[in-house]
């Protein structure tokens, strides 16, 4: 069994908008899968756009190895802009055209502690592995 | 054995349909893991050139290369289609080595699996950019509302490519095809069973609508 240590302390790195909206993607990109490669769990406030979440899983999948088996990810913003009234796409059209990056919620965990993180309507399970 | 052939002339109208519209198109299978891509590749590819594309296995990551069926040219008055399909590894965040071993693989062939399947996800983004129509293949067993799902659509959203979501294994009893419909209410679902066939004159219609 690999995982025979049991990790008895969960750091969360917190990454504030305004941090987000001022960071290039593969600088973000670098700053997650560094984190994750230190077992720590991402919360961004903040959403990737598709084209990172991509690129995030090729260099996720460039860093794979015995240690690093992956991410576990939840952008919980993803492609809900189309299930919006015409009112809250416009106030979110606003916002990203004045703060740049989209705002919302970004769950990253490493794939060695974490096994699935599960979107519910009102709440996010993060499934641990045992 | 079937003994009714109107799916033959349903596959021809198609054909036909397409073929007065666009004479080359690439259409891409992207989806998860084990949602049925290659099994889905195999029948159209069966249906169209009477040949498979490539094996299906329960062992996760069993496409770990880009795999293509480029000879897909059909004559119709006088003109010429060419349909290359495209059937690329399953998208996943995460691939752990010691997951294949619990399918029976040793450690060394886990290995191995794991490395080309990290090397395939990356190869199967790449040629995101290359398709005209992708068919976006869901588990209908499954809860569709995952990020890998949502990272597919999103970034063929991006590029402006049209995409079909199939909603594969209809076959199974519980499949539901209504769970993908509500999470992508945007899109166009359709119900399939790549293994038996079930429904996949709809889902050739649907292409030939798009292109």
């Amino acid at each position: 069994m690999r995982c025979s240590k049991i990790k008895k302390e969960l750091s969360l790195k917190f990454i504030t908008f305004e941090k987000f909206n001022n960071m290039e993607t593969n600088d973000m990109i670098d700053l997650i899968i560094k984190e994750t490669k230190k077992e720590n769990i991402i919360v961004i406030e903040g959403s990737l756009n598709s084209i990172e979440e991509a690129n995030l899983i090729q260099a996720t999948m460039e860093n794979i190895d015995k240690k690093f088996p992956g991410i576990e990810i939840a952008n919980l913003y993803s492609n809900g802009i189309e299930n919006l009234s015409f009112k809250e796409r416009a106030k979110i059209f606003i916002v990203n055209k004045l703060f740049g990056r989209k705002r919302g919620l970004t769950i990253i965990g490493p794939a060695k502690l974490v096994r699935q993180i599960k979107r519910n309507p009102d709440n996010v399970v993060l499934k641990m592995i045992q | 054995m079937a003994t009714n052939f109107g799916w033959l002339f349903k596959i021809n109208k198609w054909f036909s349909s397409l073929f007065k519209r666009k004479k080359n198109i690439k259409l891409g299978l992207y989806g998860s893991t084990n949602a049925g891509k290659t099994t889905l590749a195999n029948r159209i590819s069966l249906d169209w050139l009477g040949e498979e594309v490539g094996t299906v296995s329960n062992i996760p990551h069993e496409t770990r290369n880009i795999q293509k069926k480029e000879n897909i040219v059909v004559e119709n008055n006088g003109k010429k289609l060419n349909m290359t399909l495209i059937d690329t590894p399953g998208i996943a965040t995460r691939i752990d080595f010691e997951d294949f071993k619990k399918y029976g693989l040793k450690t060394k062939e886990a290995k191995n699996r794991a490395k080309e399947a990290t090397q395939g996800i990356i190869e199967a983004i790449r040629w995101l950019d290359d398709m005209d129509v992708v068919i976006a293949v869901m588990d209908a067993t499954q809860n569709p509302y995952t990020q890998v799902n949502l990272t597919i659509l999103g970034n063929l959203e991006a590029r402006k490519i049209p995409v079909i979501i199939a909603a594969n294994k209809i076959d199974l009893k519980n499949a539901k095809v209504k769970r993908i419909e509500n999470a992508f209410p945007q899109y166009k679902v359709i119900g399939i069973s790549a293994k038996n066939g079930d429904n996949i004159e709809e889902l050739y219609k649907t292409i030939s609508d798009m292109v």
